[in-house]
């Protein structure tokens, strides 16, 4: 049992590190400017006079100069970008350029160009993402100060790049070192040193703790309330098979089953939180704004009415799945020899249900009860982000949007570590529960 | 022809509400077909913006136009709106599927053949095909993301062929065979996935595309979806391949590739019914659930989700909230059904093979 346990945790850290490295791929692909986003909140924009300086230093300070990984395996047109030379708009220029596959030399030909232009013009053209944008951008107002000369070059380079945009490339490896994002962020995440917020500035850890803790008040309660009552409904469906409650309830759960749990949440807000259909059916909150965290208690003590609806929505469709497989598992349970047996020794019913009907046919509940439970956490994204909440779906949510990725990295990986985890506990439990069951 | 549609019909009315869900499916799925027909039909085009026209109840006529289900805040008839979803859920869920299809029964079926030790091959061969495998992921990558030119499809081509051949030539070499460990190295990869939730996955994943088109989206949820039917293609294999005439046919000398695709694919295929309904109703959802988040979905297109979404912000107009989710409702209901009426089909046949 012990080396089954320590035999799944250690097969948990190439897990997590390909997690970890797909969250760093992502990352590095989504095109993004998290820099210039915390400068503006922090009050530096382009039209202070060393924008640049300041950018630069934030930018090595957070380390975005580096390497992303240990490795990089990236189309021949981009694999020099590694030792251009040149401030921070030549570069992310350089690269984007290049990501269109354009000519190295016609790249650096274009950026010594533009180099000894004027600020603003500088500004304008090293924007352009694509040839074809250049070219475009050639005719914009704030650029009518160029002269001609220049801008004809410009633009012959830049048709000569759009003609040649697409061509055969191949694959080129190359190799950077230890020292590079992912292995400064390894590091400090093993350490426990979770870094700070890109937006605001505020530790990750208690950031995605406090929504973390949202998040499970969620997930526990509904999940509490949908394993009694699926467990109820189903043992009794089971048990009473074909009776007429058996069949109503199955064709309304088979309903609520299919039924997506955004509708019902957005339904839900509409008809119960608003007075535009008769005052009776303002019956619950307006959702929108919620207390501060204080404590599990505090905060359903408090704000009670305000979780019924969110609670609901993610209760309803799960009872309709559990309790549906309770049912079919029990059933299938019931008909087996030994209960046969069973009941005519004369069993009282009671302690049959009790003792081995519902016992044994909970092996396989639990193993679907533990599949329910990440995909809880991952509805309740859209169920966060309609109602308001601020949990983990939420915050990841808002995150994206703002290419903010020391915080959507750690959360994956908290996620998937929470997955694994309880997939594990649910095979032990299994293994617990009917030692028929050898695990190894 | 007549006489199997008869067929389907008789069997469908032993499972509950199977005609019913029959019925949904044509419905939206000609509606999706013949969308350009019935939109041009109304000259209702969901674009047509009339905000002098915003929220209108269902069943008006207003300026001579009749607006069966309402107007949007902009007076965008909701009828077109529906319509075009139609088209959008049946284009993306028939792009994804048939995408994680092909991918998903060709990776279980060979894993589940295979296992860890019946793809054997030379120390050679299979740093070859190592390499292969990272030359054309770089080339199948630079498709997705870069479209679908020659400069990506040809040289994706060329590694695979390329790579067959060598194999073929290295298969000579006088060296010991190891067994390759398809089937561990698939399991890791099912467990990643499995660690993830999806729609974590796919917020991620949608942030990388630069340009979104309902076929991204497409294959974004192919990229999840595949590995689900993997997942159970291989399970079914592992249980058809022990049957007694796999092992005939085996030893009657049949090859690998025919074994695959005309013995055990067959075969298995009754049960993969059941995730391939599952997985068009999952596929749907999440589909509706994008756009109701409006990841992935590009800014111009309408979708069932979206316009649900829009209706957050008018609680008074409950038609843009009722209908769009009837109809992902409806969809999903007829496509669980559909699965659950497979599912009991196949626990059927396997009680008269039992007996």
């Amino acid at each position: 049992m012990l080396r089954y346990i320590v035999k799944r945790i250690l097969l948990f850290i190439p897990t997590l590190f390909l997690v970890s490295c797909l969250a760093f791929y992502l990352k590095n692909s989504v095109p993004s400017d998290s820099v210039e986003t915390l400068l503006t909140l922090q009050g530096i924009d382009e039209s202070k006079e060393d924008f640049l300086e300041i950018y630069e230093a934030k930018f090595d300070e957070l380390g975005m100069n580096l390497p992303t990984f240990y490795f990089s395996i990236q189309s021949n047109y981009q694999a020099w970008i590694h030792n251009f030379e040149g401030n921070i708009h030549e570069k992310r220029f350089a690269a984007e350029l290049s990501k269109s596959k354009c000519d190295s030399e016609d790249i650096q030909r274009l950026i010594s160009i533009i180099s000894k232009l004027e600020a603003i013009e500088k500004r304008n053209l090293y924007l352009c993402q694509n040839p074809s944008e250049i070219l475009d951008r050639l005719d914009v107002p704030q650029l009518a100060s160029l002269d001609l000369q220049t801008k004809t070059e410009i633009k012959s380079i830049a048709m000569e790049m759009e003609e040649s945009k697409v061509r055969w490339h191949y694959p080129v490896f190359t190799l950077h070192g230890i020292d590079n994002q992912y292995h400064r962020w390894a590091s400090g995440f093993v350490k426990g040193d979770y870094g700070v917020s890109l937006i605001d500035a505020q530790p990750v850890f208690s950031k995605v703790w406090n929504s973390m803790k949202w998040t499970l008040m969620l997930v526990v309660i509904s999940l509490f309330f949908a394993g009694i009552i699926s467990l109820i409904l189903g043992v009794y469906n089971g048990v009473n098979q074909g009776s007429r409650f058996d069949r109503w309830s199955n064709g309304v759960l088979f309903i609520f089953y299919s039924i997506p749990k955004f509708w019902l949440a957005t339904l839900m807000i509409i008809f119960f939180t608003t007075a535009e259909y008769g005052a009776w059916t303002d019956i619950f909150p307006i959702v929108g704004f919620w207390p501060k965290m204080t404590g599990l208690f505090e905060m359903m003590y408090d704000s009670w009415d305000k979780l019924i609806l969110p609670v609901l929505v993610i209760v309803l469709p799960d009872v309709a799945y559990l309790s549906r497989l309770i049912r079919a598992s029990i059933i299938e349970e019931n008909n087996k020899d030994y209960i046969k047996t069973a009941r005519s020794k004369g069993i009282p019913k009671r302690r049959i249900l009790l003792q081995h009907l519902i016992p044994n046919s909970m092996i396989p509940t639990i193993t679907l009860f533990a599949g329910v439970i990440p995909g809880a956490l991952g509805s309740s994204l859209i169920i966060e982000v309609i109602f308001n909440i601020p949990g983990v779906g939420r915050l990841m949510y808002d995150s994206i949007k703002s290419a903010d990725w020391a915080i959507v990295i750690p959360i994956i990986m908290i996620v998937s570590i929470f997955t694994v985890v309880i997939f594990l506990l649910a095979d032990i439990l299994i293994a617990w529960i009917n030692p028929k069951i050898k695990l190894g | 022809m007549i006489s199997t549609i008869k067929h389907i019909w008789k069997i469908a009315n032993i499972h509950r509400g199977m005609r019913f869900s029959i019925l949904i499916l044509l419905v939206w799925i000609l509606t999706a077909v013949a969308a350009p027909i019935l939109e041009s039909y109304f000259g209702l085009a969901f674009d047509g913006l009339r905000p002098e026209n915003g929220l209108l109840p269902p069943f008006t006529t207003e300026d001579g136009a009749f607006y069966l289900l309402g107007t949007d805040y902009l007076g965008r008839d909701l009828l077109a709106g529906m319509i075009h979803g139609a088209r959008v859920a049946f284009v993306v869920a028939m792009v994804s599927m048939i995408i994680s299809l092909v991918v998903g029964l060709s990776v279980g079926l060979v894993i589940g053949y295979y296992g860890d030790s019946g793809f054997k091959k030379n120390i050679v061969q299979q740093i070859v095909i190592g390499l292969a495998f990272l030359v054309g992921a770089y080339y199948l990558i630079s498709m997705i993301s870069d479209g679908f030119t020659i400069y990506s499809i040809f040289p994706f081509l060329g590694v695979l062929g390329i790579c067959i051949l060598i194999d073929r030539l290295l298969e000579m070499l006088p060296i010991k065979k190891y067994g390759v460990p398809l089937d561990i190295i698939m399991q890791r990869l099912f467990e990643l996935r499995e660690g993830l939730p999806g729609l974590f996955i796919i917020l991620s994943l949608a942030a990388i595309f630069s340009s979104q088109s309902i076929y991204t989206v497409s294959i974004i949820i192919a990229v999840l979806y595949w590995m689900t039917i993997a997942r159970h293609a291989r399970a079914e294999t592992l249980h058809v391949k022990g049957e007694d005439y796999i092992m005939s046919a085996k030893s009657g000398g049949v090859s690998d590739f025919r074994l695959l695709f005309y013995h055990i694919l067959p075969n298995a295929m009754p049960s993969i019914f059941v995730i391939i309904a599952f997985s068009f109703g999952g596929v749907i959802l999440l589909e509706s659930s994008l756009s109701f988040l409006g990841i992935g979905m590009p800014v111009e297109e309408v979708s069932w989700g979206k316009i649900l979404a829009g209706a957050r912000k008018t609680p008074k107009a409950w038609w843009l909230a009722v209908f769009p989710g009837m109809a992902i409702f409806l969809v999903l209901y007829a496509f669980n059904n559909l699965a659950d009426y497979f599912g009991q089909y196949q626990r059927r046949a396997d009680q008269i093979d039992k007996r």
